[in-house]
């Protein structure tokens, strides 16, 4: 239908739209043209075309912007390397047991040079005069020697040197019983009691006939006191218990006190399970790190474990984001898929 | 959406949309708030929009935003001289162009929103009328009207000039 005075409204609308074609164009410009009465409107009407206003602008976009909670890969890399130190840290931490288990060997050997000095004892003990033959007192060295002055049985110094070495040897294992060699002892750990109940113990004796006696009954009573039921087995759990717990602590000596408490409620650790576990985590932190490398992962996040409400209403529903997230040490690294895009 | 699209958008639309709302409202402040709602709704609604959806996303969320927003507010489509913002530039319209722009604040609000749409955003027919909800139809409809009321209104005034 051609423009004229009934539909000229519509054509000067899509005049104005753009709607028309070059033909339709100059069709209405022919038709203002023969009507001049209809110049005016027509110029009225391409007046109401809007134009925007570009002053106007919105100054605060940085207020309507989402900081992106990115973790630097600087943090990356120290992630990687904490997790390191750690496995580094476990796998030494057996030669930390054996390195500190040698060094508390001075209290052992203050230990033993008592013992060695108490088995030697009875050879010059003026008390009973017994000699070898008297099953004597060694424990009770410690009060013993100062007195029992060789000086004082001048006879009986020779066979004692004659015979020390060889007691020494075949008593050094009966009088430190079924306790291991090197195995650290403490100073104040129940070590006379221990060496005082293997005076009792008939089998432990037997390999001491020579110095064996009666049981002095003072130290009878302290030994009972301190290990009332201090039976060879017992003695021998008791040995082989030790070393476990000097272990514990030795390791742990260089340890703030806090932490070595816990470090001693958690010995004996299973290594293998830190190290999985370590393994995990590693692997995890890898795989975010090349998702976000790739670009597969939208965005790193780590926060702290205590804030994790916070981070999720800030980060909308992160469950339904698909968030991927695990824990490290006492943070929580979320790591989202970047959504796929419809074409 | 990612966060980098959605913070692209902010840059590419958020004074377009700001445009559109203070020509609607005629009330900067009101427009702010509107703006930031709606780019608060493209935020928490981001893994449903795709970026290059987020225009005509945010122009729906603020018409609909913006007609409650009349509604609660009573406004009346009255010519107010708007207020100065520190935090959005106007200039005072003189001549012809203030003469359209008031005789754009007479028009009803559909009307307002369907010719801003067009001119300001170059929206089709069928775009506004997925914004506003109205068919093709409806939309040259009330193109029409809104033009025809405009032209009038110029009419008046340069005859009174």
């Amino acid at each position: 239908m051609d423009i004229n005075r009934e539909n000229y409204e519509s054509w000067f609308l899509d005049y104005i739209e753009g709607s028309l074609t070059a033909g339709q164009i100059s069709q209405v410009h022919h038709f203002v043209s023969e009507n001049p009465d209809l110049q005016k409107e027509f110029s009225e009407w391409k007046q109401t075309l809007l134009k925007p206003d570009l002053t106007v602008v919105f100054h605060d976009k940085e207020s309507l912007k989402r900081r992106r909670r990115i973790l630097p890969i600087g943090w990356v890399q120290g992630l990687g390397a904490v997790a390191a130190v750690g496995l580094l840290i476990l796998m030494a931490l057996p030669l930390v047991r054996q390195s500190a288990s040698d060094t508390p060997v001075a209290p052992v050997a203050e230990a033993t040079t008592p013992d060695t000095a108490t088995q030697s004892m009875p050879l010059s003990d003026p008390v009973s005069g017994e000699g070898l033959s008297s099953p004597g007192q060694p424990q009770v060295a410690f009060q013993a020697k100062p007195q029992h002055n060789t000086a004082t049985q001048p006879t009986q110094l020779p066979l004692a040197q004659q015979n020390s070495p060889e007691k020494i040897q075949k008593q050094a294992p009966d009088s430190r019983g079924a306790q291991k060699p090197g195995a650290t002892v403490h100073p104040g750990s129940p070590q006379p009691a221990t060496n005082a109940s293997l005076a009792q113990s008939p089998r432990l004796a037997t390999g001491s006939s020579n110095t064996m006696s009666t049981p002095d009954p003072v130290q009878t009573r302290s030994a009972q006191s301190l290990d009332g039921a201090a039976t060879a087995d017992g003695l021998l759990a008791q040995a082989n218990e030790r070393p476990a717990s000097q272990e514990a602590s030795a390791s742990t000596a260089l340890v703030p006190g806090f932490f070595r408490n816990k470090i001693n409620d958690r010995l004996p650790m299973d290594i293998g399970s830190l190290l999985t576990a370590t393994q995990t985590v590693t692997q995890n932190a890898t795989r975010s790190l090349a998702g976000f490398m790739s670009g597969e992962s939208e965005w790193l996040a780590v926060v702290p474990r205590i804030s994790e409400p916070e981070a999720q209403r800030n980060t909308e529903s992160m469950e339904e984001a698909r968030v991927f997230r695990f824990s490290v040490g006492g943070f929580k690294v979320y790591h989202r898929k970047t959504p796929k895009t419809d074409s | 959406m990612t966060v980098q699209e959605y913070n692209r958008s902010v840059d590419e639309h958020a004074d377009a949309l700001y445009r559109y709302i203070v020509a609607q409202l005629r009330h900067p402040e009101d427009a702010r708030d509107l703006v930031q709602n709606a780019f608060e709704v493209l935020w928490r609604k981001r893994e449903e929009v795709n970026a290059e959806k987020a225009r005509p996303y945010l122009f729906t969320v603020a018409y609909r935003d913006m007609i409650d927003h009349i509604r609660k507010q009573k406004r009346i489509t009255l010519v107010e001289e708007m207020a100065e913002d520190g935090r959005s530039t106007h200039i005072p319209y003189t001549g012809a162009r203030e003469a359209l722009e008031k005789a754009l604040g007479t028009l009803p609000e559909v009307q307002k929103t369907v010719v801003l749409l067009r001119d300001y955003e170059g929206y089709d027919y069928r775009e506004i009328g997925n914004i506003t909800g109205l068919s093709e139809a409806q939309v040259k409809v009330y193109i029409f009207r809104a033009r025809k009321a405009l032209q009038e209104r110029i009419g008046n005034v340069q005859n009174l000039i």
